[in-house]
């Protein structure tokens, strides 16, 4: 089983396949180029002559690796298939040129060659790195690999050039790891500057021996050090092996499964519903920040905390009003509202190809784990701080959505995984990629708050009949409990009016007065109504804004 | 009031003699077939080769002349009509199903009807243009329906309005669906029922037992290959040699409960809702709840829709403006609500101004039952069925108080058990439709890996707990490798069930087992599982290579001891045609040595260990295999895991050398933590496991190191007592696979080497590499703060029993006391020490 290095090729198209199921799957069960493009055309033309539009027919997912385990993803002893590398991706990055290298949670990195093909027909594996403590994020640096297990930030380093790591250096350690499964360390990312980032989940129901490795603050909550925390590592000092302080940056986090930087380079974060959190989210991540999670300040009087003075936390009461009382507290820069926009948002990714990947250049997309999907995310900065709106993008993935990475083409590599919970599609685990086919889907670009309303700005021109109807738009908001209690339900709902719309002379704009926005509150948008100059619906006709502060006028300073 | 006919002995020849008021020709794919009712014209004999699915196909297609304004009773049907039942059972079920108690009242629990659909939320669930269709025409709409039509006492000039009418009141009749609560487990997608995708949908109806009750969608392909023995003997007789052999019900193809065009019928999200929790509308469960995920019950629900969609009926708009309030009114005085639900009050049904059924006996065919109907809603029952329900209500009198056994039958037939289920000499998957039922990966386990189970003897062999559970859908799935579901059931109607099994088949509840405590038994079962057990089950999750099967880990709270006694004693007698072995084949055992070979004694032995699997230890030769899959084995190079463990902490880092000595660095104290000898490590919990179990050694003398430290600035604190000074900077590892941990101690830059020697030593090599370029005196303390005995030559001995030979540093004299080194580092420096234990 456990050979010190393996490498073996798998072909796809072959007839004699050589290790039972195919590693390389992909959705085009054709070798020949040309037939495979012809097929692809005409389901093209049929897709956009017959029947409403399809995500597949602007994303398309090749399946570079998937595979089926026996088992129940909740099975207590879970088993993999039995066909090579047990590729339950936790991290991707390049690797060179043509190769890409994945952390899988048993605690390796492969170096998989052939993804680019498409199909991808002749995957090749080799193993890079073992004996990784359930790795969950990879990042490549130089000639390095950086990837965070479970107590430690390492950098895998390949001395001799044989693509074998032989040095694992510890770049930072030292938070706490009581042992508990739930005290998952997910990273690094870096920053605008450069800077290695990485967050720690909480551990939950800690008890017996466990304790003994918490602190416990005057508030009474025990936890290891730094768990519910976002760290950032000072490497100023440099040293030979890379080494770095740790830097506590924010806490307040539950289950910080995904991290990224936007293009301005600011650090984020999403957390997953559970106590504390209402529902899934996205977090920029600053020095003094506390999101929600109390448990975090376990570590609040540990040497470098950002965060001080917290005597009380508030439970049991609306958002806005939790966020009056706990002055340490921020909202989350969107909401991922619970099923409409996933049920556990994990990792997140820039998209950084100026346009290779479709028309969202510049705006992050985000994993989804239990449906299997992605969302996108727009960001604008209204007095100073983050907040934005959130669309649903391109489900159908074959197992949860845990990693994605930008390749060099601007497609974007899809890391699964669901084992220990559930998701939907069809897998265990594996690597897609998905491939914008070219084509443009009409959608909501971007949305921005305005003082009176919000401006949506779409892919493609607008019909100026149905876009230039206030019917066309239906618009409700409403917040969240902020409690201990898992999950919150939508509170407050109310429908708003839409008192005008007016599309802009391009037809790309359009500009809705909306009555009734409110703080804290998610305004959710229906734009069902409205087609393209084409006479063609939205692809995904919601959107949801998470407002967190109104501008007081038009002048104020919007960023993507 | 008229007087009932003497009802006419029953016909046998019912369907070449019945009068076939509308016929309809079934299709390829028809839910309207009832082919066994020509059972007459059934082919001479059948060959069922490669395309047998073909044939079925056009076998249906010719049979699918059928008669559809019968109400369609699955047992009546298959047994009823065919004389496997008597004629009052048929007669009691056909009361039940059709529901005559709701207006004749009576006492007899057998005949407690089944109820009509709840129609709390028909106006969010249905389409109001065939709400009204059916209400105009019920088996005209829905072939087979129970459904009577209730229209005919209306003038006919009224029908079409009020069934309008009707409808456009339960039109009102909303409520919002029950919203489905998502988690970590569930995935809700945001209007998952318009999302159901067909292909998904049509998979999940040949796959999970749809077709069990329903019909088969013929274009899709099955496994010929899985056709069971009977089947082979089956084609290979004819008809008069089937009957001979009392093999007709088992031959005879199984009629499908019809159900109406569905795409018509409901909407997306109804139909959708409908399948996630049957029982909210069906208060009679006769639709059990296969347990689907929202997204599963979305497929299913497009692809039924698709099916039907293609009807030119359905999506014509052609709705009518009904008046509810008069809708209302009719609703009551046609006595609807006698069956259905509606919200708000009941009010103007009152049931006793009508007989009792029981005062009904002897009289003529009248009302409802009457040929030429009269008054009272109309069943369009057929002769048969009428005289069945005569029969039934004959009997009233003469029968005393039904036994359980009668009950346990009915309640079966009522709820088509016997659709999956083969009980005694009746049911089990058609004939017809067990080409469809599938071991997951197709792999061969027969029958029994695919069907459904028998029910003979059920209750002498699952324990009623069990059973309970089995029925109520509480996490007992026990058969992963099959593609089929059990359902779960409405709770009414099924609580009696597991006690009434458990009463006819005589179960032997033997004394309750105390906690095994006789390792020696134990020991014995655990031998006893290699004999044979491993090569078809699984242990906790754990198989041999290939072997998919039902898992023996809990068998013990599902069976009762004496079946199971008797059933490893002779299989065959209690399953017949099962591949389980007779491993006691006359009475001896297999092995003769263990437990003296003693059958009885052996039985108890496997008893006794699968009573705490895993906690008794897998089997071993499950063990071997787990090994190969997980264990980790140094071969020709060391082997290294980061894990949790016991003694080396949250923070471990295993290494395991071909030499067969291995030892664990704790690097977040930075020391050595413990050594062992023999076997490495498990990686499955670690590799695989959510909770992320400590890795135990799996060796033999596991030896913890000394907690202190092994150096200190001489100037400063002992040696043991300034752990905080070290940081750990990682490792890395030589051409031949070794690791050197690299840390640092206050401005002492630390190579720390260990390998391990073939007499079973750990050699452990340190390099000091001083940071900054002054001298400093450190101390060296290779047992840490232990006290040891100096045995000379270098040689030391700690208190726990740890031997250091400590190279290249001038030994001590004899002595104890602690092991400490003054040592001058002004440049690189290398120490070593051999440890043993």
């Amino acid at each position: 089983m456990v050979s010190h290095k393996r490498c073996f090729i798998v072909a796809l198209c072959s007839a004699n396949e050589p290790r039972g199921k195919a590693h390389a799957r992909s959705e085009w069960p054709l070798s020949q180029p040309l037939l495979r493009h012809a097929i692809a055309a005409a389901m093209m033309f049929l897709s956009s002559h017959a029947g409403a539009d399809q995500e597949a027919d602007y994303y398309r997912i090749i399946s570079v690796a998937t595979s089926q385990s026996n088992s129940d993803s909740r099975a207590t002893n879970w088993r993999p298939g039995n066909d090579g590398p047990v590729l339950e991706v936790s991290g991707i990055a390049p690797y060179d040129d043509d190769r890409i290298a994945v952390s899988i949670r048993k605690g390796e990195v492969w170096i998989l060659g052939g993804v680019y093909d498409d199909p991808p027909f002749q995957v090749t594996y080799h193993r890079f790195a073992s004996a990784l403590h359930e790795p969950l994020g990879l990042l490549r640096r130089g000639d390095d690999l950086l990837t965070v297990q479970r107590s430690e930030l390492t950098r895998l380093r390949d001395v001799d050039g044989d693509d074998v790591a032989d040095q694992y250096s510890t770049v930072v350690k030292g938070w706490g790891v009581t042992g508990h499964y739930h005290e998952y360390a997910y990273g690094p990312k870096a920053d605008g500057d450069g800077n290695l980032w990485l967050t720690l989940n909480i551990g939950m129901g800690l008890k017996g021996d466990l304790l003994k490795r918490t602190r416990q603050s005057s508030l009474g909550y025990q936890q290891g050090l730094w768990r519910g925390w976002g760290l950032k590592v000072d490497q100023s000092a440099g040293g030979d092996g890379g080494r770095g302080e740790l830097v506590p940056v924010c806490g307040g986090m539950r289950s910080p499964a995904g991290l990224g930087a936007n293009a301005d380079g600011d650090m984020f974060y999403t957390d997953q519903q559970g106590n504390w959190v209402a529902t899934g989210s996205l977090h920029h991540m600053r020095a003094g920040a506390f999101f929600h999670h109390p448990e975090s300040l376990a570590s609040m009087d540990a040497d470098g905390s950002t965060i001080q003075g917290v005597r009380d936390v508030p439970d049991g009461m609306p958002m806005n009003e939790a966020l009056k009382r706990f002055p340490p507290m921020r909202p989350p820069a969107v909401w991922f509202p619970y099923k409409k926009m996933g049920q556990s948002a994990t990792d997140i990714m820039l998209d950084a190809s100026g346009g290779e990947f479709g028309p969202f250049a510049g705006q992050l997309f985000v994993g989804e784990f239990t449906q299997a999907s992605i969302n996108r995310v727009f960001l604008e900065k209204v007095g100073g701080e983050y907040q934005g709106a959130c669309f649903p993008f391109r489900s159908g993935l074959a197992s949860a959505v845990l990693r994605l990475m930008q390749g060099k083409d601007g497609s974007v590599f899809v890391g699964l995984t669901n084992r220990g919970w559930s998701s939907l599609g069809t897998a265990s685990y594996g690597l897609q990629r998905l491939i914008w086919t070219g084509q443009t889907p009409f959608e909501i670009r971007t949305m921005r708050v305005r003082p009176d309303g919000f401006q949506l700005t779409f892919t493609r021109p607008v019909d100026p009949v149905t876009a230039g109807k206030p019917a066309s738009y239906r618009f409700k908001r409403y917040t969240y409990q902020y409690h201990s209690t898992y999950g919150s339900d939508e509170i407050q709902p109310s429908e708003l009016t839409v008192r005008s719309a007016k599309i802009s002379n391009d037809g790309f704009t359009v500009d809705l007065v909306v009555d009734g926005l409110k703080r804290h509150f998610v305004h959710e948008l229906d734009a069902s109504g409205v087609r393209d100059a084409l006479g063609k619906p939205l692809l995904h006709a919601n959107a949801y804004y998470t407002l967190n502060r109104l501008p007081l006028d038009r002048g104020h300073s919007l960023r993507e | 009031m008229k007087k009932f006919s003497q009802p006419e002995s029953v016909s046998e020849g019912f369907c070449e003699q019945r009068l076939i008021p509308r016929l309809r020709v079934g299709l390829g794919f028809s839910r309207k077939a009832h082919p066994e009712r020509l059972s007459q014209r059934w082919p001479k004999r059948l060959t069922w080769n490669l395309s047998s699915v073909g044939l079925l196909a056009l076998i249906m297609m010719s049979w699918g002349l059928a008669e559809d304004s019968v109400p369609f009773v699955s047992a009546v049907d298959r047994f009823g009509r065919h004389g496997q039942i008597d004629v009052v059972e048929s007669g009691r079920l056909l009361i039940s199903e059709l529901g005559c108690v709701k207006c004749h009242a009576s006492d007899a629990a057998m005949l407690q009807p089944k109820g009509g659909p709840s129609l709390i939320a028909a106006g969010n669930r249905l389409d109001e243009s065939w709400v009204r269709d059916f209400i105009a025409d019920p088996s005209g709409v829905h072939p087979g329906t129970t459904m009577p039509q209730v229209l005919d006492s209306l003038p006919v000039t009224e029908r079409r309005k009020t069934a309008t009418d009707i409808a456009a009141f339960l039109a009102t009749q909303r409520q919002p669906f029950t919203e489905i609560k998502g988690s970590g487990t569930v995935a809700v997608p945001l209007k998952y029922w318009a999302r159901g995708k067909v292909e998904a949908g049509r998979n999940l109806y040949q796959r999970i037992g749809c077709v069990a009750c329903h019909a088969v969608d013929e274009r899709v392909l099955t496994n010929a290959s899985q056709r069971s023995t009977l089947d082979a003997m089956l084609d290979d007789l004819d008809e008069d040699e089937i009957e001979e052999l009392g093999l007709a019900g088992v031959a005879r193809p199984v009629s499908s409960v019809p159900h109406p065009n569905l795409a018509a019928k409901y909407t997306r999200q109804g139909l959708t809702h409908f399948l996630l929790d049957p029982d909210r509308v069906r208060p009679g469960g006769r639709m059990p709840n296969f347990k689907l995920t929202p997204v599963e019950a979305a497929d299913l629900a497009g692809y039924l829709i698709d099916l039907d969609a293609t009807d030119a009926s359905v999506g014509r708009d052609d709705r009518e403006q009904g008046d509810a309030l008069a809708g209302k009114r009719a609703f009551q005085s046609l006595r609807c609500d006698a069956c259905h639900d509606v919200g708000g009050r009941r009010e103007g049904f009152i049931r006793g101004d009508l007989p009792r059924l029981v005062e009904l006996r002897g009289q003529v065919l009248a009302g409802c039952l009457q040929q030429e109907h009269s008054r009272g809603p109309a069943y369009g029952l057929d002769d048969f069925q009428r005289n069945a329900i005569v029969a039934a209500i004959r009997s009233l009198d003469s029968t005393g108080v039904a036994t359980v056994e009668q009950r346990l039958q009915h309640r079966m037939m009522q709820l088509n058990c016997y659709a999956c289920h083969q009980r005694d000499d009746l049911g089990g998957v058609g004939r017809d439709r067990q080409a469809h039922f599938h071991t997951v990966g197709n792999i061969d386990l027969g029958d029994e890996g695919r069907l459904p189970p028998p029910l003979s003897g059920v209750g002498r062999k699952i324990r009623t707990a069990w059973m309970t559970r089995v029925l109520a859908g509480n996490k007992a799935d026990i058969r992963p490798h099959m593609t089929i579901r059990m359902p779960k059931f409405h709770r009414v109607q099924v609580d009696e069930l597991p006690k009434w099994f458990a009463s006819v088949d005589s179960a032997v509840v033997l004394p309750s087992d105390p906690k095994q405590t006789n390792q020696k038994l134990v020991q014995a079962g655990r031998e006893l599982m290699d004999v044979g057990c491993v090569q078809c089950h699984r242990f906790d999750g754990f198989a041999l290579p290939g072997v998919v099967g039902v898992d023996l880990a809990g068998i013990t709270g599902r069976l009762n001891r004496e079946w199971f006694q008797a059933f490893l004693r002779d299989p065959g007698l209690l399953k017949p045609r099962t591949r389980m072995p007779n491993f006691f084949a006359d009475g001896s055992s297999q092995d003769r040595d263990l437990l003296s070979g003693d059958p009885d004694r052996q039985i108890d032995a496997m008893w006794a260990y699968l009573s705490d699997v895993p906690e008794h230890s897998l089997p071993q030769k499950i063990q071997d295999s787990r090994r190969q899959d997980y264990e980790l084995k140094p071969i020709d190079r060391p082997l290294l895991l980061r894990t949790f463990m016991p003694v080396a902490g949250t923070h471990a880092i295993a290494v395991g050398f071909p030499e067969g000595v291995h030892f664990a660095f704790d690097a977040e104290r930075v020391r050595l933590a413990t050594a062992w000898r023999g076997e490495f490590l498990d990686a499955q919990g670690t590799w695989f496991v959510r909770f992320a179990p400590p890795a135990d050694p799996l060796g033999t003398s596991v030896i913890p190191f000394p907690t202190g430290s092994v150096f200190a600035t001489a100037s400063g604190q002992g040696p043991g007592s300034d752990q905080a000074e070290y940081h750990f900077d990682g490792y890395r590892l030589d051409k031949s696979g070794v690791p050197t941990f690299l840390y640092r101690h206050g401005d002492i830059k630390i190579e720390d080497r260990i390998t391990a020697n073939a007499d079973g030593k750990l050699r452990r090599t340190w390099r000091l590499i001083p940071l900054a370029g002054k001298s400093r005196r450190i101390a060296f303390a290779p047992l840490s703060e232990q006290t040891c005995e100096s045995m000379g030559d270098g040689k030391y001995v700690s208190d726990s029993g740890i031997t250091a030979l400590v190279k290249d540093l001038p030994p001590r004299p004899r002595g104890r006391g602690a092991l400490v080194f003054e040592l001058e580092l002004n440049q690189s420096l290398t120490l070593q020490t051999v440890y043993t234990w």
